[in-house]
């Protein structure tokens, strides 16, 4: 399959797993990188995402069974006209179970390939039971008509349940990369949101980290910065399961850290004596 | 010429021909073909010889194997002419193919690890 287009989707059901904070990373790597980029939120109670990037990203209401599926129809039909080469859908808690049904019924993961666009899910490993049923019911679904990232939230997430229990080795198969989200001060993300409250809308995390800017005090912006060499790194790392062939960056080595030098022998007090 | 033959109008019919299935039943009761004349008599009030319901029974069963030509002309001959049933239809099918993929391997999976 030439792939020519890119969704990146996060269907888990569960909230408060890091999805709509992952995305914001994901979609300033794509900027850095000046990928054409488009999205679409199906958070209709928050709409962050879209109230982030109000000239890339529309926002829909996915309603009921049947509204869900003329909404998704509506959305998938946009990104094939579109020119950008990557559509990042923000997905609502509680909406795996549309999308999925929505995808089977309309059997868009074929059509869609089909038209050489080939979707990404972003997969967040939990503490919470009910997730990780929802995370194995996700790739059971989708098998290896998608390609997986693996998203670890140590914030979020101190059990390695997801290990334990072979789906992370199962997903390696599938061709599944694992990316860690960085742990991000709760300090800096107050100043976010007061920012934001500030601006009278909301920022994207490129915009609260460029230096120069008025949104957060150096060293908050600073953390920012830090957190977002972290995960750029990570995507580059991963680019062929978010971009396609062609819209592949060039990512320039990155030094590797200098060996921390041996310290010198120094002569010492012998405290014993 | 004879002007009185006329063609066509209505086949002929032997008397015997409602009471084909009960000619069967008494052969299959093993019934001889002079009890079934006599049973023709006593039962059902016709007259006929012992070889009637043998020759009446041997051309209909011999009929019912091969067609019959009006009936073959109307069953065998559809309205237009159909491409045959082994040659694949020249339009794509209502139905797609469902779509194979390969889907994880559940039973490597501890899902006991959940809970």
């Amino acid at each position: 399959m030439n792939i020519t287009k890119r969704i990146h989707i996060n269907p888990q059901s569960k909230g408060s797993l890091g999805k709509s904070f992952e995305s914001e990373f994901r979609t300033a790597w794509l900027d850095y990188h000046r990928i054409s980029w488009n999205g679409s939120d199906l958070d209709d109670r928050h709409h962050s995402f879209a109230d982030r990037h109000p000239e890339q990203v529309q926002s829909y209401t996915l309603g009921n069974d049947e509204d869900s599926k003329s909404t998704l129809l509506g959305l998938f039909r946009n990104v094939t006209r579109s020119d950008a080469p990557v559509h990042v859908v923000d997905c609502r808690a509680q909406a795996d179970g549309l999308i999925v049904q929505a995808m089977e019924s309309l059997q868009l993961l074929e059509s869609l390939s089909s038209q050489g666009i080939r979707c990404t899910f972003s997969l967040f490993p939990s503490e919470d039971t009910e997730s990780m049923n929802n995370l194995l019911d996700l790739f059971y679904f989708a098998g290896d008509r998608v390609d997986y990232v693996i998203v670890h939230n140590p914030a979020k997430v101190r059990t390695n349940l997801f290990k334990k229990s072979n789906i992370e080795a199962e997903l390696k198969k599938f061709g599944a990369k694992e990316i860690t989200l960085p742990t991000v001060t709760a300090i800096t993300l107050l100043a976010i949101k007061r920012a934001e409250a500030k601006a009278g809308r909301k920022l994207s995390f490129a915009e609260v980290a460029t230096p120069g800017t008025t949104h957060l005090e150096l060293m908050l912006a600073g953390e920012m910065q830090w957190a977002m060499q972290q995960m750029f790194r990570q995507y580059d790392d991963m680019a062929e399961l978010l971009l396609p062939p062609q819209q592949m960056p060039e990512v320039q080595p990155q030094p590797k850290p200098a060996a921390k030098p041996a310290r010198s022998k120094q002569p010492m007090l012998n405290l014993g004596e | 010429m004879n002007e009185n033959h006329q063609r066509g109008g209505k086949a002929y019919h032997s008397v015997l021909e409602p009471h084909f299935d009960f000619i069967r039943e008494q052969r299959q009761r093993r019934k001889t073909w002079q009890e079934i004349a006599e049973m023709f008599r006593t039962e059902k009030g016709i007259r006929v010889t012992l070889y009637a319901p043998y020759h009446f029974y041997r051309r209909k069963l011999k009929r019912a194997a091969k067609p019959h030509w009006e009936k073959s002309a109307v069953d065998s001959q559809p309205a237009r002419p159909s491409v045959p049933a082994s040659r694949p239809q020249p339009r794509p099918a209502p139905l797609p193919v469902q779509p194979t993929f390969n889907r994880p391997n559940l039973s490597t999976i501890n899902t006991e690890e959940f809970t």
